[in-house]
């Protein structure tokens, strides 16, 4: 190899090959190509001989922007301090607060304020989603209240996207759909006046494409969950990108895609093992099963939701995991077994009453009653729906759900149910869920 | 069944709800905790200055955005992100997406270009990783030229981006024609020194 070709050399050589002796060159060349240090000593000066003609690498880049970030972020964390103080009791008493004119109020009027609201709001939002409403509201209120330049680069139009966003995502839970649909128009507006809205506009879209699902318009929520997709993956956001995959399941379901949804939710499990997150596993599994059961894949199906339950019996929730037992139930019953579904089915709508879910327990009843049907047990089908109904009301759920009940009782006290019948009352209870206002016809079987 | 899998717990909006295993215990448990003001300072501004001159060059390079209005659009990209941190596990290709959306923004509002539309996956305005690597070699050369001294800097860039002949800069540094060659020579292999140095030290 020889001895080392001296810097000096080499950075000439880097910077004009040609004016070397041809046999020199070659020396130079055969050299750098086998000694790793003095290849890597050209490597540098070579590139830096073309980049340092390159106008950009002179440009003098931050400095005094530093300083303005360094002061931006600390006046967002000395607002947020005081916030955490100012609104414990906003946080202890929602209702109460619900009353406070924050507007009149100067000391409520910062940014903090907003961003510790907005993040109460998502927080409780699904437990709560009442309570989730009065912080959004009340962030709203405030955000708007704001100065537009309290911040840089017209960064309050972040807060205030996001304000309303989570106004609609509360309303959605309240079934108030057209509201949430306004209110993500108005989160829209805020985030495009940002030029950098990071991911605010995905999940605008992905709360609209939620609204669309839960009011079964199904094309524009799968346009809308697209849109959320897209926009998440072009940032990294792989968990958020991951929760508009689960909507995008959910939405081919509803539209009777099973295989679709099972491949879609498949993603869902690829990624809960990826992560090696067990609760995407549970989620992705028992969304799949429910797509199985329907192409008649029980034995998948059971071992799908087996899987789930594995992990949600260790982990919960609680509600995911009846609504797993209640999976494995209903695939009992397709399998035949009417006497093994039907108990396990009681055990479920126990469960489901005991932690307050009324209305899964009603539609749980149906399965039950389903299977009541099958060993011509009449007279305990009338007591479900009795229960059903006595529980429903109790919960202060005035809908037709209760005259769906009413009829399902009557319709086995005549022995003219049928499953026809019962899969009409189902698809009603389902959607009177969604929409508290809709009707319940009764099928033609029975003149009323 | 009111959802998909029988669930009536729509979690796909909030990775938070998947977590609570007891959805009664949400009401006592106090909210998640974000950093603490100073730490999400500091992480803050550590991730201004790592990124900052990396994004500026994305928009400059490959959106064409003169360097000062791509200056802003790289602190509209940082205020927003400061104000929803928490949510970003991955900063890089967050910070990265955020500047080609900033500048596909500007540009469509300046009218400068037609908007870049981006319907495919990974976008066509996504910078690919030999104008990343490109990018982060000059982010280098810029914090290198910052250690070679007033003197260098000043012969280098006549050099390399005036175009000045050794004629030229021996009238200028007030030397003669072959010492302009000598000095252009101390002053890569400074540059070169620079280099190591701060290779060392991102090196550990």
């Amino acid at each position: 190899m020889g001895e080392h070709i001296a810097h000096t050399e080499l950075s000439l050589f880097a910077h004009d090959k040609r004016s070397f002796e041809r046999e020199r060159r070659e020396a130079i060349e055969s050299h750098i190509a086998t000694c790793a240090e003095c290849g890597a000593t050209f490597d540098f000066y070579a590139v830096a001989e073309e980049d340092l003609g390159d106008l950009a690498v002179w440009q003098p880049i931050i400095g005094s922007t530093a300083a303005a970030m360094r002061a931006y972020a600390n006046q967002c964390a000395a607002e947020d301090r005081e916030a955490d103080e100012l609104l414990k009791g906003i946080f202890a008493k929602p209702r109460k607060a619900a009353l406070t004119n924050v507007r009149n109020q100067r000391k409520f009027h910062t940014g903090g304020v907003v961003r510790r609201l907005n993040a109460k709001a998502h927080e409780v939002v699904a437990s709560l989603p009442l309570d989730a409403l009065i912080f959004a509201d009340l962030a709203q209120a405030v955000a708007d209240l704001l100065p537009d330049d309290i911040y840089p680069n017209d960064a309050v139009y972040e807060l205030r996207g996001t304000a309303w966003k989570e106004r609609a995502n509360a309303l959605r839970r309240l079934a108030e759909f057209d509201e949430a649909l306004e209110s993500l128009r108005r989160s829209e507006n805020a985030y495009s006046r940002l030029r950098s809205s990071g991911h605010g506009l995905a999940a605008v879209d992905l709360v609209r494409s939620a609204v669309y699902y839960e009011r079964g318009e199904l094309q524009k929520a799968t346009k809308h969950v697209e849109l959320a997709e897209h926009g998440y993956a072009h940032q990294g956001l792989e968990r958020q990108r991951m929760k508009a995959i689960l909507l995008r399941g959910e939405i081919a379901y509803e539209s009777l895609d099973y295989a679709g949804a099972a491949s879609t939710f498949q993603q869902i499990i690829d990624f809960g093992e990826r992560i090696s997150d067990a609760r995407w596993i549970a989620r992705g599994s028992y969304c799949r099963a429910a797509c199985e059961v329907e192409r008649g894949n029980l034995s998948e199906a059971v071992m799908l939701y087996h899987s789930a339950l594995m992990i949600l019996r260790e982990i919960g929730p609680t509600e995911d995991r009846i609504s797993t037992e209640w999976g494995l139930a209903r695939v009992v019953l397709h399998e035949g077994k009417p006497t093994d579904a039907a108990r396990r089915l009681r055990d479920v709508i126990a469960a489901f009453e005991e932690i307050g879910r009324v209305s899964d327990a009603a539609l749980a009843g149906t399965d039950l009653a389903e299977a009541l049907l099958v060993l011509e047990r009449w007279d305990e089908i009338g007591k479900v729906a009795a229960h059903a109904f006595r529980v429903l009301k109790k919960a202060g759920i005035l809908t037709g759900a209760l005259m769906a009940l009413a009829y399902l009782k009557e319709a086995a006290a005549r022995r003219q149910l049928t499953p026809g019948t019962l899969k009409v009352i189902r698809e009603y209870l389902r959607r009177v869920e969604r929409k508290p206002d809709l009707l319940f016809a009764a099928p033609p079987e029975i003149p009323r | 069944m009111t959802r998909v899998g029988n669930s009536g717990t729509d979690t796909h909006l909030d990775e938070r709800e998947m977590q609570d295993a007891q959805r009664e215990t949400m009401r006592a448990e106090a909210p998640p905790e974000l950093p603490a003001g100073g730490e999400a300072v500091a992480a803050f501004e550590e991730a201004y200055l790592l990124y900052a001159p990396r994004l500026q060059r994305i928009a400059i390079r490959r959106f064409g955005i003169e360097p000062g209005d791509a200056e802003v659009l790289v602190q509209d990209v940082f205020t927003t992100y400061f104000q929803h941190a928490t949510d970003v596990e991955r900063l890089e290709p967050y910070l990265i997406g955020a500047i080609c959306n900033a500048s596909r923004n500007y540009l469509r509002r300046s009218s400068a270009s037609k908007a870049i539309f981006c319907g495919e996956e990974p976008c066509a305005a996504t910078p690919d990783d030999a104008l990343l690597n490109e990018i982060e070699r000059k982010t280098l050369l810029s914090q290198m030229l910052a250690r070679v001294g007033g003197d260098c800097r000043d012969l280098l860039r006549r050099f390399y981006v005036n175009g000045d002949g050794t004629e030229v800069l021996a009238h200028a540094f007030n030397i003669t024609r072959p010492s302009v060659k000598v000095k252009l020579f101390k002053c890569r292999q400074r540059a070169l020194e620079a280099y190591r140095a701060i290779m060392e030290k991102s090196n550990g």
